[in-house]
């Protein structure tokens, strides 16, 4: 198995990690071990500045933050970044996050595919309890407190009752 | 290192040049800049020893340049190899290759797909005219028309990442670290080191592209389309095969390509880019062409005088029809019809669609002149025949090296296009003649009868060339086969029949000259939908 020569590539990525930390940034080194950031440095995540794929050629310039979230598609529970267009607040895609300590910023294909729940027509809008038997399928909307106090409230109901499980 | 790069131990000769320093963009507030103190030539590497074919790319990319539903910049295809338990999944992400030359840039006629200095092919969508002439050209079915804009799009390794000093969305998500971009004029690139002593494999090197995607560890039965089985019936493996007008599947329908056991268990949606409406073009083009030729060939043999009403009237008359329709439905075929007229002012000369477009307008201009002849109640001069003749003849034969540009349709290579496109504005102008001739006055009838019969018989004997001649790749013999047996048989044998019931009608008047004429257009379309029949990816 060739060798990459190694103190090159660690001369060009510190060179390139020393420009972006000039500034005041996390460099995240990607897989390809280039000159090239995977993700922008955290410290601009508020604010970050990117090139519009869609004008490409021209060079359209759109704000957005990054803000951290989770996958929710399965129950490895990656960790994403959404990218919020600030003009709109529309979230513009997913990618991962290079912080997070179980994914390092790495997704299958269901992270960026996020992407087509957040505005899925059947998606669940509201906290809903159930309001037949089990399996009946009948819910009734309720509100963020509401819910949250009802699993809270039976939770420590479990923990005073030592039910563990 | 700088400048250019040497094979092999050469390398250490190359001349410390210095490169042209790509600056990194000056975005407000945003930007990573890059520590590249030369031009980069951007590459990537595909490790199929790490793929897992997890997608991750696909939806990274759709997501990164908001690609819609049933179209996709990249996509991972998989071929079963092996009989249980002795098998295996192969997967090879499949995309643009990034070519050294290009056969879509060549193509196109704007230069809306265009090659940039860092080795990205990338294109423009708001002068594409939506011609499909670079589909038709990449000989690895990279390249589709966005539904919501209409313009044709691929993989241009994110090069508004790369102008950002970020790797590309696929690189930045794949789980594996199985997609690798990086400069290849940098020997101390990983992609370098990849490329210069591992085995790296290229798809489809016989068509001389020169592909700066490499693939690692890739099996054969991936990279030649044409090496697995295609599954019978409505599915692969475990997805839904596509059926439909212009769909293309992938895998070999009947011999494949590999003595190993190979059969294609996913791939997406292929379409082929040029429907009904350029088979008939070919056929309107033969008829506005041979409209001026015949009754110029019959003065040539002193058939009809130069007063004739075939030379004076039918020839600019059919002949300016035929080209009208002929441009009509080449702009309908257009995903931008407003824009067609970037081919004037904007032309990429390299392509045949521009020539094309250049020959059909001075052809016309030709016919003007011709019928103004006509209206100034003078018979048009046969002089002005030593520019129309070689115009007309340019005008039918233009398409074979149009089709010839489309590189990946190997059927449409054959020497004997050129040649075949010559007869078949003969047969169709003396058709049309011939109609005229028995309406009128029936001066050269015999003569027409004749050119008809022979131009049918040498049709029909071309024909039999192109079917039964050695076809120098599968995928040119599998797009004869498609043509003769597959989907588009019907439409070639009732050609076949309808030009030779035209040979034996020609002697009873203008129906044989119809009949053959209407045959010609089905085996157009047999032959144009079948040299777009062979999956390439």
């Amino acid at each position: 198995m060739d060798q990459p020569d190694l103190p090159a590539i660690a001369r060009r990525l510190s060179a390139a990690r020393s420009e972006v930390e000039a500034r005041g940034g996390t460099f995240y080194q990607g897989p390809s071990r280039v000159n090239l950031a995977s993700f922008p440095p955290k410290e601009r995540w508020d604010d970050w500045v990117e090139l519009e794929s869609k004008a490409w050629p021209e060079r359209l310039e759109k704000r957005y933050m990054l803000v951290p979230t989770t996958c929710f598609n399965c129950e490895s529970a990656c960790g994403l970044l959404a990218y919020v267009d600030k003009d709109t607040l529309q979230v513009r895609k997913f990618e991962g996050n290079p912080e997070h300590p179980g994914s390092r910023g790495r997704n299958c294909a269901k992270g960026p595919a996020t992407l087509n729940q957040i505005t899925d027509p059947d998606r669940i809008l509201h906290p809903l309890k159930r309001a037949g038997a089990r399996g009946e399928g009948r819910w009734e909307q309720v509100s963020w407190d509401e819910a949250l106090d009802d699993i809270a409230a039976r939770l420590r109901k479990a923990i005073g009752e030592q039910r563990h499980n | 290192m700088n400048g250019p790069r040497f094979p092999g131990v050469l390398g250490q000769l190359g001349a410390q040049q210095p490169g042209v320093r790509q600056n990194p963009i000056t975005l407000s507030g945003g930007g990573l800049g890059t520590a590249n103190g030369h031009q980069p030539k951007w590459v990537k590497v595909l490790d199929k020893d790490r793929c897992i074919g997890c997608h991750a790319c696909t939806t990274a990319c759709k997501s990164e340049n908001d690609v819609p539903l049933e179209v996709t910049r990249t996509f991972v295809k998989y071929v079963d190899v092996g009989y249980w338990p002795q098998v295996r999944r192969a997967f090879q992400v499949t995309r643009c290759n990034q070519c050294e030359d290009a056969p879509c840039v060549a193509a196109c006629p704007t230069s809306a797909m265009f090659k940039r200095p860092d080795g990205i092919v990338d294109f423009d969508k708001s002068i594409c005219i939506g011609c499909k002439a670079c589909i038709a050209a990449c000989p690895y079915d990279a390249i589709f028309i966005n539904p919501d804009d209409h313009s044709a799009e691929k993989c241009n390794f994110c090069a508004h990442r790369l102008e950002m000093g970020l790797e590309p969305a696929c690189v930045v998500v794949c789980p594996t670290e199985a997609v690798l971009v990086g400069d290849i004029n940098d020997p101390t690139s990983k992609v370098a080191s990849i490329v210069d002593r591992d085995p790296v494999a290229v798809r489809r090197p016989e068509k001389m592209t020169g592909p700066t995607v490499f693939y690692k560890g890739a099996t054969q039965a991936t990279l030649d389309p044409l090496a697995a089985r295609r599954p019978s019936g409505d599915t692969y493996m475990w997805s839904e095969k596509h059926s439909g007008r212009g769909l293309v599947n992938s895998g070999h329908p009947e011999r494949y390509n590999s003595s190993a056991a190979a059969v294609v268990s996913y791939d997406i949606n292929h379409t082929a880019p040029w429907d009904w409406r350029v088979s008939l073009y070919t056929w309107t083009k033969g008829v506005a062409a041979g409209a001026y030729l015949i009754p110029l060939l019959l003065i040539l043999v002193g058939a009809i005088e130069t007063s004739s009403q075939l030379w004076r009237w039918v020839a600019p008359l059919t002949g300016m029809a035929g080209l009208a329709a002929t441009g009509g439905l080449l702009i309908w075929d257009l995903e931008h019809p407003q824009r067609f007229y970037m081919i004037f002012t904007r032309p990429q000369w390299r392509s045949w669609l521009v020539r094309g477009g250049v020959i059909i307008t001075g052809y016309g201009a030709v016919l003007s002149i011709h019928l103004l002849f006509s209206l100034l109640d003078a018979a048009p001069t046969p002089a002005l025949a030593v520019v129309g003749a070689p115009l007309a003849v340019l005008t039918a034969v233009y398409t074979a090296y149009l089709f010839a540009q489309s590189t990946a349709r190997d059927l449409w290579q054959s020497s004997l296009l050129a040649p075949h496109l010559v007869v078949q504005p003969l047969l169709l102008g003396a058709s049309v003649a011939l109609l005229f001739d028995v309406l009128g006055d029936g001066e050269a009838t015999g003569a027409l009868q004749l050119i008809v019969a022979l131009a049918a018989i040498v049709h029909l004997l071309t024909t039999w060339g192109e079917v039964t001649l050695a076809h120098h790749t599968e995928h040119a013999r599998l797009a004869a086969w498609e043509m003769v047996r597959g989907s588009y048989a019907w439409f070639f044998w009732v050609g076949a029949a309808l030009v030779g019931l035209g040979v034996g009608a020609a002697g009873v008047g203008p129906l044989g000259g119809l009949l053959a004429a209407a045959g010609l257009l089905a085996y157009e379309h047999a032959y144009v939908q079948a040299g777009q029949a062979v999956p390439l990816a």
